[in-house]
């Protein structure tokens, strides 16, 4: 029996620690197209990092604007690509400053 | 979707209502289209148009359809009063000659208003065939036919950073005096190409000053016809309504002189 | 070798009377104010109001103040799209495109520009026609 706690505890914590692994770093892509973001929300994890790739003819631009959390891009170029991590739990709209119309609900978890 | 009746064309870019009904200046067809409607609609025009002349009285009405800024159809009316010299000329005083006038025109190149960076005008072609209620008096002057058509190519550009409209107009007929003293005759029976044109001078948004000059046969051997010109003045009022004045020199007529006088125009549409 | 003299002496005649366009027009001061001026009309003309529904308005002003000084001859560089990329997508009929240029007609005028300098101006944008008008 108490052999058994410590492996228990280190696969506890392996599981625990792979889990973090897992979480951390995750990558989800988001197209601008036709003026819209190709979601209206997302749900994702403290670190994980959304690409947006500018499919339009014309320039998009990414920013968030909260009270911990910030984010501004340069304008992006049709074909390119920004990548927004977010390092915040909360729920946040993130905007184009071009077209103000478009907004991505993203929540933090 | 959109509106079929939209008045979207920017102001006298349609021109006004000549003579014969047809869009263009007051004595020469354009190749405008009547109208405001843009190409995905269609307008339309109504004129009364006078011209008082020393010997005789001229006047028109009638209406034009503009189909989306790419075709037109017009009808006109024209009633020739020979006042005093109906008598002299033995036809009785007050002697009024009528004149039916179908008009069909098709818009086929170019753009007056957006091709500012190209030297092509816009380009329309176009046919106005008239018919005349005058048979025994127009036989009586030597006319061969009391019906007729006209057809003609108009070539109409606006130089927008000169605030200039020019428009050149060539057109084969065998009308006399527009067809109101009947077709050909006894001194010539065949088409003539005869040319026409106009130049206006933008004023402001709503003012247009021009002259014009219209070359006509001279197919009768009972009185010599010459050319016909104008010197206007168009005032644009909204896109529902334009006045045109003019004076008019329309050159010797039946043998009574040369008769210059007033032409005043009214249209109204959409 | 006569072409050339011939295009030069054209040039040098031609790149005055632009320059002089930014004059009347009251110079990227005089434009900026057009612009702002058109701006507001643009927004409360039920005609084409809808296409501005997703365009930030203080970047658009920004751009066709540049684009205006730039092909009146003034000292700007315009680095916005080309008119095609611009309107891609705002599907723009004939009708909204003239609204647009009657809305710019009472700006300048509003601004004071006369009239034959307004029509200089519109001979410049005129072509633009064939990128912007996609209905």
């Amino acid at each position: 029996m108490r052999r058994g706690v410590p492996a228990l505890i280190l696969a506890g914590l392996a599981i625990i620690g792979g889990g973090a692994v897992l979480h951390a770093g995750g990558f989800i892509d988001v197209t601008q197209l036709n003026r819209a973001f190709s979601v209206a929300a997302l749900t994702l994890h403290v670190g994980d990092t959304v690409r947006f790739n500018n499919k339009d003819p014309f320039n998009h631009q990414i920013y968030v604007k909260s009270l911990d959390f910030n984010f501004d891009s340069p304008e992006q170029v049709p074909g390119e690509t920004v990548n927004l991590t977010f390092t915040k739990p909360g729920t946040f709209d993130v905007q184009c400053g071009i077209h103000p119309r478009m907004h991505l609900s993203v929540t933090v978890q | 979707m959109a509106d079929p009746f939209e008045s979207g064309r920017l102001l006298a870019t349609s021109g006004v209502t000549q003579l014969e009904g047809v869009g263009g200046g007051g004595l020469v067809p354009w190749a405008l289209i009547t109208g405001y409607g843009t190409q995905d609609a269609v307008g339309a025009t109504v004129h009364g148009t006078t011209v008082w002349l020393p010997d005789f009285t001229l006047a028109s009405t009638g209406a034009a359809v503009g189909l989306f800024d790419r075709a037109e159809i017009s009808y006109a009316h024209e009633w020739f009063d020979s006042r005093q010299a109906g008598g002299r000329l033995g036809i009785g005083n007050g002697y009024t000659f009528n004149l039916d006038i179908l008009g069909l025109k098709l818009r086929v190149l170019g753009d007056a208003v957006y091709d500012q960076d190209r030297w092509l005008p816009q380009i329309a072609v176009g046919t106005e065939l008239k018919q005349s209620s005058d048979g025994a008096v127009l036989r009586a002057v030597g006319a061969r036919s009391d019906k007729g058509a006209d057809f003609y190519a108009a070539m109409t550009k606006i130089f927008l950073a000169e605030s200039l409209l020019v428009d050149l107009t060539v057109r084969l007929t065998k009308a006399n005096q527009f067809g109101l003293l009947g077709f050909g005759g006894d001194r010539s029976d065949s088409y003539h190409p005869e040319v026409e044109g106009s130049v206006a001078y933008l004023v402001s948004q709503s003012i247009a000053m021009g002259a014009e000059l219209r070359t006509k046969p001279d197919n009768l051997r009972f009185a010599h016809e010459g050319a016909a010109f104008d010197v206007f003045g168009a005032y644009f009022l909204t896109k529902h309504a334009s006045a045109t004045l003019a004076y008019v020199g329309l050159g010797d007529i039946a043998r009574q002189g040369a008769q210059n006088g007033v032409y005043l125009s009214i249209q109204v549409g959409f | 070798m006569r072409a050339i003299i011939l295009a030069v002496a054209l040039l040098l005649t031609a790149a005055p009377a632009q320059a002089a366009l930014f004059d009347d027009l009251g110079g990227e001061a005089g434009i900026g104010h057009i612009v702002s001026l058109a701006a507001a009309r643009f927004l409360g003309d039920p005609r084409i109001a809808a296409t501005f529904g997703n365009t930030n308005m203080d970047r658009f002003q920004r751009m066709l103040t540049a684009q205006l000084c730039q092909v009146a001859g003034g000292p700007c560089l315009y680095k916005g799209h080309d008119m095609v990329a611009a309107h891609h997508g705002l599907d723009i009929n004939q009708a909204q495109f003239n609204a647009l240029v009657e809305d710019l007609q009472d700006a300048m005028t509003a601004s004071g520009v006369a009239y034959h300098a307004q029509n200089r101006l519109l001979a410049l944008l005129a072509p633009m026609q064939r990128d912007v008008v996609t209905r």
